[in-house]
């Protein structure tokens, strides 16, 4: 004992950790961004990068997940967006915008990816819409010899045949394409089930059926098989193969209210049409994607709200007389969505040079004899031939799946680990995920600065949508990173009792000393760190 | 070199002899002279000391526990008032071990106000662990001042030397003021083993709980015990230095007396004088003059008594309900040796009224005759 | 020495086990203030949460030499500490008197200004938790208007407003004057940094929230404070030789009544009070605004 009172030792004995009753921890959420992905991408991941300037590794993680930005970059109908946080701070991140900077920057800068040699597996993959691309890419790069084919000329199905050019620039399909092809064997117009069966394919290790949803439904009507009345798919797909189709001052009707009636829509317009769309229902139950109503609704095209199509007629001078009934709306139907019903004594005619039907598409079960629906939806197998039954996988539209890019690709990419998986005998398990996503009660917003909008949009060179690398990096800025630690130091900052050590990668409570204030949680700007009753030791 | 000056500077130059380092001080009469004197020379430059000017005297001792705590010497004086003001801090000092050197100037407390001597102020400190020297000379303030550094840091007790306030800090007399170098083979720069040092961080008085306060309050108390030893051992180093020799107790006539007068400060001076006129008178009247009231020196004042002498402590100080504390604590230390001798009583001069010879002659005419009360306070001068 | 400041400097000198509650201001400031000054500091402290909870003998938390001193001693001591380091040729150290409301506004007041109007080379520090709290919750002057305390019960609300310290301290046109908060530690950090390059008086004034005594969530420590400062309840500026004012955070309109309702202290103000506490707030930020634009102008 010394003579006077001066200290001899430090504190650091004293395990105050014993005072806690609750105790931090990670609350495991996503980002709503990467929950709602359907292509299942690490958004919030390669927004990261970006902030940090490193374009090349947020191409690197964003293709590990879709090997196809530059496309969903422009297709996609971010999903990702939906639910961002800052939806309920200022405004929304210009996800898909970010993703289609750095899907062009991988196209500008011609980037490949580094295939490995292949292996003795092989594998075919049928169908080269965005399903079967992504399937062919990432089993290519697991390795695998992948022989690719497809009925039409060019790769890429409804993105090449189906997406118009003025939201598709066909030079970026086919470089972004260059590359998920790369290491690919593409074996052009053969079409299964009839310059092919699947009974060729024996000798193959595996094999992906991805020849997704293009026949069109019909419209069941009197007159819906007259000259002048059409497949609206068809139609895309004459126009997107280079045909010269011509409606100059021809009126045109499209008839359903989804993404390929607005297509159609807007793409007759182009070729000088005046276009008419008729729906069964209001705005509200349009299957299209909100922004492409939007879309839609700003051009001269008119719209016209509950009227369906009774009957068609052929005139003398060859137009046509489209008969139809005004609707409303009654009880909701299954899905939710209230069903159409008939008004008595309200029909109308509508004269048109050209009749588009565009109400829905199915897959084409030509392809393989016996194919038909089981009653779930889903495709029953069982006729097929069981020596390819047993390693036969199915994808993308042909699936009832959502049709969308994104869900294409996802489904595509899934295949390609289980076919992995498959090929090396070894079971596959889905990841799970996970319950939650952060929603904005998670996020503390004192720590993000709200940005002026008007100011912004003010800024931006004119073109919807479009950022350059700078704007992409302030976009990917206004990140709040929901649910996941951004190292932003802010639990270890504010712990009084310096309990918050600083791990690879985020943080982590010393318990020996931590009290439980809670201090850590209710700050953290992400909503990454949560509290856990008891003490936890 | 031999020059006349007041008490309070010759305290001024005894700081300034003893190299202090950090001064703090507030001024009260009488003392005042003192931080005006130190004021001046540190000022000048003569003296290479900080001088802290504060607002009051609880400041003055605040700064002292912060700068003696950096390990350099420190010094500070006040009165009465100041003194009682400090009097939170004065545990502190002690309790923290700061050899911190204070001289007060006896004033008495008020209300009602006076400016005028006497020791209660600083008697009534007895219990804040500092040591307690009380001078009767300018001289001995000087040497005491020099002295108490030494004996404060060596044991790490504090020190306080104590003057009347006017009778002796205004008083000008000769002293004889020793050379930087004597001092400085006497006084040797202190040494701290524990101090505010950013190479060895350490906290200073932090809290304590029952089971060890104890032991610090022991090692206080064994200080004191030891303190005896250590003042001897210096007042014996500061003879051979300087050639003065001080003792704890001081006897004058004390032998063959048969009244023993026990006084302190400049009251002793006046007894002192008397002893010597009544000697001439035939009058066997002793004296014993306390230097410190802590440590008590038992010792001293056992070595001096006799069976024959009639015993009687003259106090310049009042603790109200018990009476002088000189008195007090001798006949408490007294009958703790096993001495049963009768201890009188005189309470005199209190509030600075002059302690005369006729006083201190009336005392003995009581004493003689036995009409002064053994048991309660004798009131010297008092119109009831 | 390197002049740039070790922000983990308290995390890699032992700064663990201290004994304050849970979720107090108090330790968050102290261990950032530390990190700017750095390891050549001596703190000097008077009784209040931070002493009692640094530890007790032979313990202690501090990686700074440490001395504790006796309540309204402080100013004064942190004084002494500084002749006495100047005296041993040890300028370069800064000395930090770091005292609660009670030892600052109240009982040290005097010490405070003396040591001020010396302008005596020591940064003093007041983490303010607006009442007592060492022991147990009871007003000072430091305490606002229409809270509760232990001696300000709900049967008579504390009805005078707090002391404007800041204000005080300016007067004395010492170099520097500055609020600061832990819920912006950018700006405090600034502050302690500037504070540190400047000699002479430097009086800090830390909004130190207290759960237990303010009868918050632990948790909302952090959020309390923002507030204070987004209502303007507490703002954050800084005053150069007591004349130039700068605001250093130009709030938004956070009402105060979203500061007042995390706290139990606050439960049984009347609306008419806390409108008057609103209205208070606006006038003095306000005047600081004003003098804000008027020191721009004389720059």
């Amino acid at each position: 004992m010394p003579e006077l009172p001066v200290s001899l030792a430090r504190m650091s004995w004293n395990k105050t950790g014993s005072w806690r009753s609750s105790t931090p921890g990670h609350r495991g959420k996503l980002p709503p961004c990467n929950f709602n992905c359907p292509a299942g991408e690490n958004i919030r991941g390669y927004l990261d990068l970006m902030k940090k300037d490193q374009i090349a590794e947020a191409f690197e993680l964003l293709t590990q997940k879709n090997p196809l930005p530059a496309v969903c970059g422009r297709v996609c109908y971010h999903p990702c967006q939906t639910d961002c946080n800052r939806h309920s701070f200022d405004t929304e991140l210009q996800i898909r915008a970010v993703e289609m900077l750095i899907g062009d920057w991988g196209v500008q800068n011609k980037l490949r990816v580094r295939l490995p040699e292949t292996g003795a597996k092989k594998v075919a993959v049928i169908g080269a819409g965005p399903a079967g691309l992504a399937a062919a890419h990432y089993l290519r790069r697991d390795g695998v010899n992948v022989v690719m084919y497809d009925e039409n000329h060019h790769p890429g199905g409804i993105l090449h045949y189906g997406i118009p050019t003025y939201r598709l620039d066909k030079e970026i399909l086919q470089a972004e394409l260059k590359r998920v092809l790369d290491g690919v064997d593409f074996k052009a117009n053969m079409r299964l089930g009839s310059d092919f069966d699947l009974g060729t394919l024996n000798h193959f290790d595996a094999v992906f059926l991805a020849t997704g949803a293009h026949v069109s439904k019909s419209m069941r009507i009197d007159g819906g098989d007259l000259a002048g009345v059409e497949s609206g798919l068809d139609f895309l797909k004459r126009v997107n193969s280079g045909q010269k189709v011509r409606l100059d001052n021809k009126q045109v009707v499209v008839i359903g209210g989804g993404n390929t009636a607005c297509d159609v829509a807007r793409t007759a317009y182009r070729l000088g049409a005046g276009v008419t769309v008729a729906y069964r229902r209001t705005e509200n139950e349009m299957p299209a994607f909100a922004e492409e109503v939007e879309q839609l609704k700003a051009e001269p095209i008119e719209l016209e709200f509950l009227v369906a199509p009774a009957r068609i007629q052929q005139e003398t001078d060859g137009r046509l007389k489209v008969i139809c009934h005004r609707m409303e709306l009654g009880e909701p139907d299954p899905d939710g969505r209230r069903r159409p019903m008939v008004i008595d004594g309200t029909d109308f005619t509508m004269t048109a040079d050209v009749v588009f039907a565009a109400i829905g598409e199915d897959p084409d079960l030509d392809i393989a004899p016996g194919l038909t629906y089981a009653s779930d939806g889903t495709l029953d197998l069982s006729q097929i031939d069981q020596r390819i039954r047993d390693k036969l996988f199915l994808g993308g539209d042909i699936l009832p799946n959502p049709r969308t890019v994104p869900h294409a690709v996802a489904s595509g990419r899934v295949a390609a680990e289980e076919i992995a998986a498959f090929l090396k005998g070894v079971p596959y398990e889905r990841p799970e995920k996970p319950a939650e996503m952060a929603g904005p009660e998670d996020i503390n917003f004192s720590y993000f600065a709200r940005i002026n909008i008007a100011k912004r949009a003010a800024s931006s060179d004119g073109t919807e949508g479009v950022l350059d690398e700078a704007g992409a990096i302030d976009e990917a800025n206004r990140c709040m990173s929901c649910g996941v630690c951004f190292e932003c130091d802010t639990c270890y900052d504010f712990c009084p009792d310096l309990a918050i050590v600083r791990t690879p990668g985020g943080y982590q409570a010393n318990l020996d000393y931590c009290k439980g204030c809670g201090i850590c949680a209710r700050e953290c700007p992400s909503g990454t760190l949560g509290m856990q009753g008891g003490q936890v030791a | 070199m031999n020059r006349v000056m007041s008490g309070n500077e010759a305290v001024s130059q005894a700081v300034k002899l003893s190299r202090v380092q950090v001064i703090s001080a507030y001024p009260i009469t009488p003392q005042t002279s003192i931080s005006e004197k130190l004021s001046e020379i540190c000022g000048s430059g003569e003296m290479d000391a900080k001088f802290v000017k504060v607002e009051s005297e609880h400041s003055a001792m605040a700064t002292l526990i912060g700068a003696s705590s950096t390990g350099v010497r420190t010094f500070t004086a006040t009165s009465s008032q100041g003194l009682a003001l400090m009097q939170e801090l004065l545990f502190w000092v002690s309790g923290a071990r700061l050899p911190v050197v204070m001289v007060n100037v006896n004033r008495a407390m008020a209300a009602p106000w006076t400016i005028w001597c006497d020791q209660t102020d600083s008697v009534s400190q007895r219990d804040t662990g500092w040591l307690q020297f009380y001078c009767w000379s300018n001289q001995e303030i000087l040497d005491s001042v020099i002295c108490a550094f030494k004996i404060a840091e060596e044991l790490l007790i504090p020190c306080m030397v104590c003057h009347d306030g006017f009778f002796i800090s205004h008083t000008h007399e000769v002293i004889d003021i020793p050379e930087q170098e004597q001092v400085d083979t006497f006084l040797s720069p202190r040494k701290a083993e524990y101090k505010l040092d950013t190479s060895d961080p350490r906290t200073f008085s932090g809290g304590t709980m029952p089971n060890m306060f104890m032991e610090f309050r022991y090692k206080v108390q064994a200080a004191f015990e030891r303190a005896q030893g250590v003042i001897d051992q210096t007042y014996k180093q500061f003879a051979q230095t300087f050639g003065r020799d001080y003792r704890a107790v001081e006897a004058y006539y004390a032998d063959d007396a048969e009244i023993l007068l026990i006084a302190s400060g400049s009251a002793a001076s006046t007894v002192y004088h008397t002893v010597r006129q009544m000697r001439e008178s035939g009058r066997k009247v002793g004296l014993l003059r306390l230097r410190q009231l802590r440590p008590l020196p038992v010792e001293g004042v056992l070595n001096h008594l006799t069976n024959e002498a009639t015993i009687a402590v003259i106090d310049r100080n009042l603790s109200p309900g018990t009476g002088g504390v000189f008195t007090q604590e001798l006949r408490a230390a007294l009958h703790r040796n096993g001495e049963d001798c009768c201890i009188h009583e005189f309470v005199a001069g209190l509030g600075g009224r002059d302690i005369t010879a006729a006083d201190i002659e009336k005392i003995c005419d009581d004493l003689d005759n036995k009409t002064a009360d053994p048991a309660g306070i004798n009131w010297v001068g008092l119109n009831r | 020495m390197s002049d740039t400041p070790d922000y983990d400097f308290c995390a890699s000198h032992d700064f663990y086990g201290h004994t304050a509650c849970p979720g107090c201001g108090e330790k968050i400031l102290y261990r950032h203030v530390l990190d700017v000054l750095g390891p050549e500091t001596v703190v000097v402290a008077p009784a209040g949460c931070a002493a009692v909870t640094d530890g007790v003998f032979p313990h202690s938390l501090s990686p700074v030499p440490y001395l504790h001193v006796a309540f309204g001693a402080t100013a004064s001591a942190a004084a002494g500490v500084r002749a006495g380091l100047d005296m041993s040729g040890r300028e370069n150290v800064t000395v930090m008197a770091w005292a609660g409301d009670g030892a600052t506004f109240d009982i040290g007041m005097g010490a405070l200004s003396a040591i001020a109007e010396r302008n005596e080379n020591v940064l003093y520090v007041c983490y303010d938790n607006e009442a007592y709290m060492n022991t147990g919750m009871q007003r000072s002057s430091a305490t606002p208007r229409g809270c509760w305390t232990t001696t300000t019960p709900a049967s008579r609300l504390k009805s005078e407003p707090k002391k404007d310290i800041d204000a005080i301290m300016a007067a004395h046109r010492i170099p520097y004057v500055a609020t600061a908060s832990p819920a912006f530690l950018d700006d405090l950090k600034a502050k302690v940094e500037r504070a540190k390059a400047i000699r002479g008086l430097r009086f800090m004034h830390l909004f130190s929230p207290c759960p237990p005594g303010w009868k918050s969530d632990p948790a909302d420590s952090i959020t309390i404070a923002r507030l204070a400062v987004e209502s303007n309840v507490f703002p954050l500026y800084e005053v150069y030789e007591g004349e130039r004012l700068r605001l250093t955070y130009q709030s938004s309109s956070v009402a105060v009544s979203d500061y007042l309702k995390l706290q139990g202290r606050f439960k049984y103000m009347s609306e008419q009070e806390a409108e008057d506490m609103q209205s208070a707030v606006e006038r003095s930020y306000a005047a600081l605004k004003l003098r804000h634009e008027k020191s721009k102008v004389c720059l």
